[in-house]
């Protein structure tokens, strides 16, 4: 069997196993929670004080209404936290779990799929802040919120693609992470975010050439109750099946390599 | 049916001594220069050439001893059998379950309690509840770990460790078992109790390999031997006859080998006790 093959059964082989990812997952995100009362409800905790004190302090400054501000950044802040959490998060993927992969006869990939799952998972709790903004501030959702669903697929396709790459590359280049994780602070105050594109005003190139507002659009459109725009849509995907594409083509070069560079 | 079988595998470990070479900035400048920023100084990555050219063919009921100096060869090749390391030349194939014990705290989490260390390997490979309320048993009956199964295994002594990935290794469905000299650690108690797992282990017709600097360790636990120096197979044959042409050629005792025939007991066990 070529090592090509052998890299392939190995990816599809970790995603069949969900009972293993899924277990790993869970223990991740508990395990940081350990010997606190709270657990992961912290997520939800810090999460909420943190889209508080940023609707506060950025409604004066940007002169919007607190209300309406809150429910944008609570859906916007938790879409984009998960995509940056994922991005951080991956070129440390081997690295962390260098332990159980020299142990036990896994395939390498259930440290991939763990990794989403367990920002999917955080996001999940980190939703729950945006659940008490439509419930205590104002429900804004409709019949638009179910492309919310269709959008988190496209994500999770994007943030497994991204996740390939970065955890062979950051195994191999140690300055990967430091770079992502610079580089993905950057686009927090490039990307709107916190701001609107509309204050963009004639400057909306800014937002439509950045891939980042078209992947968060996505999903925040449909969690604000707007409609679906063709070109956020259109972009996302072309970013997700890239990436997922891509992903894949470097798990099948670079696995056999993967002892080697730990 | 059970078998391992390698051909003509070759391993070479990349060193990345410099920080260079860990460097995707470095990398990139080189690549968008066409090598002109990354020309002077040791940029280049240098190969350990571990394993040249090894050939092994592994049945069912084959105990295989690995036997070699410091470097020989030993550990890489282990690694290429539990598929850690994938070869970079020439062919692996094995068809059956591996199961392996390569560093002492494998896949162990020290924040653990050692009942949920148990329990979680369990549900790691898929058992259901009544399998890992039998592999809990068979942990705790073979370790002898008793009241220190509640406590985290950060607590736990360098034998207790070893005893505990040593249960949870051979407890595990599995029909390739590859071990490296870790059980060393263990007292001569456990060394006994070790043994005879080992041999019920191996009734059913399995294979395992394993490297020892122990003479006693591998008759005990081998029946066959393969001699490696500098990545090379230098003899294969029955155990004994392996380790009596090694003995016959190396000055005994190259790395100080005898510390693992003294009974040595880890001090803690003491306190255990007590």
């Amino acid at each position: 069997m070529s090592p090509e093959a052998a890299a392939m059964q190995d990816l599809t082989g970790g995603l069949a196993r969900v009972h293993a990812w899924a277990l790993l997952a869970w223990d991740d995100v508990r395990g940081r929670y350990r010997r606190t009362t709270l657990g992961p409800l912290w997520l939800t905790l810090s999460h909420a004080l943190f889209v508080i004190g940023l609707a506060i302090s950025f409604s004066i400054i940007l002169g919007q209404e607190l209300g309406e501000y809150f429910v944008y950044l609570a859906a916007g802040m938790t879409v984009w936290i998960f995509i940056a959490n994922s991005l951080i998060e991956g070129p440390a993927i081997f690295q962390r779990a260098q332990n159980l992969l020299y142990s036990y006869d896994l395939p390498a990939s259930i440290h991939i799929f763990r990794a989403v799952l367990g920002q999917l998972i955080t996001f999940a709790h980190h939703m729950l802040v945006y659940l008490g903004a439509l419930i205590f501030v104002s429900n804004v959702t409709n019949l638009y919120t179910l492309w919310a669903i269709p959008a988190l697929a496209v994500l999770i396709l994007a943030a497994t693609g991204w996740s390939m790459i970065f955890a062979f590359l950051g195994a191999r280049f140690r300055d990967l992470a430091p770079a992502v994780a610079a580089v993905t602070q950057m686009m927090f105050l490039l990307t709107p975010i916190f701001w609107e594109r509309s204050h963009l005003d004639h400057a909306q190139w800014f937002a439509l050439f950045n891939p980042f507002y078209h992947l968060i659009e996505v999903l925040r459109a449909p969690l604000l109750g707007r409609p679906p725009d063709p070109l956020n849509w259109a972009v996302a995907v072309s970013i997700a099946v890239t990436l997922a594409v891509l992903g894949a083509v470097v798990y099948m070069k670079a696995r056999r390599n993967l002892s080697y560079w730990l | 049916m059970v078998h391992v079988h390698l051909d003509n595998v070759h391993i070479r470990y990349p060193i990345f001594s410099s920080g260079r070479s860990h460097s995707i900035l470095h990398q990139l400048a080189k690549s968008a220069s066409f090598g002109a920023l990354g020309r002077g100084g040791h940029n280049d990555i240098a190969y350990v050439h571990a394993l040249r050219g090894i050939t092994l063919d592994l049945r069912e009921g084959d105990r295989l001893g690995l036997i070699g100096r410091n470097g020989a060869g030993k550990s890489t090749l282990l690694r290429a059998v539990a598929g850690v390391s994938w070869p970079h030349e020439g062919v692996r194939k094995v068809d059956g379950r591996i199961s392996c014990l390569i560093n002492p705290n494998a896949g162990v989490d020290l924040e653990k309690t050692g009942w949920a260390n148990i329990d979680f390997v369990g549900r790691l490979f898929g058992l259901n509840k009544a399998g890992r309320a039998a592999l809990a048993d068979d942990v705790a009956t073979f370790t002898e770990l008793g009241d220190y199964l509640q406590l985290p295994v950060r607590v736990y002594s360098a034998g207790m460790m070893v005893r505990l990935s040593f249960a949870l290794a051979t407890a595990l469905p599995g029909d390739v078992f590859v071990i490296d000299e870790v059980i060393g650690a263990g007292d001569a108690f456990f060394m006994e109790r070790a043994k005879q797992r080992a041999r019920n282990f191996f009734s059913n017709a399995k294979i395992m390999v394993m490297a020892s600097h122990a003479d006693a360790i591998l008759r005990d636990f081998c029946n066959k031997g393969v001699w490696l120096d500098q990545g090379l197979v230098m003899d294969y044959g029955p155990i004994d006859d392996v380790l009596e042409r090694y003995n016959a050629q190396t000055p005994r005792f190259p790395e100080g080998a005898p510390a693992l025939f003294e009974d040595i007991e880890p001090p803690n066990l003491s306190i255990a006790a007590g």
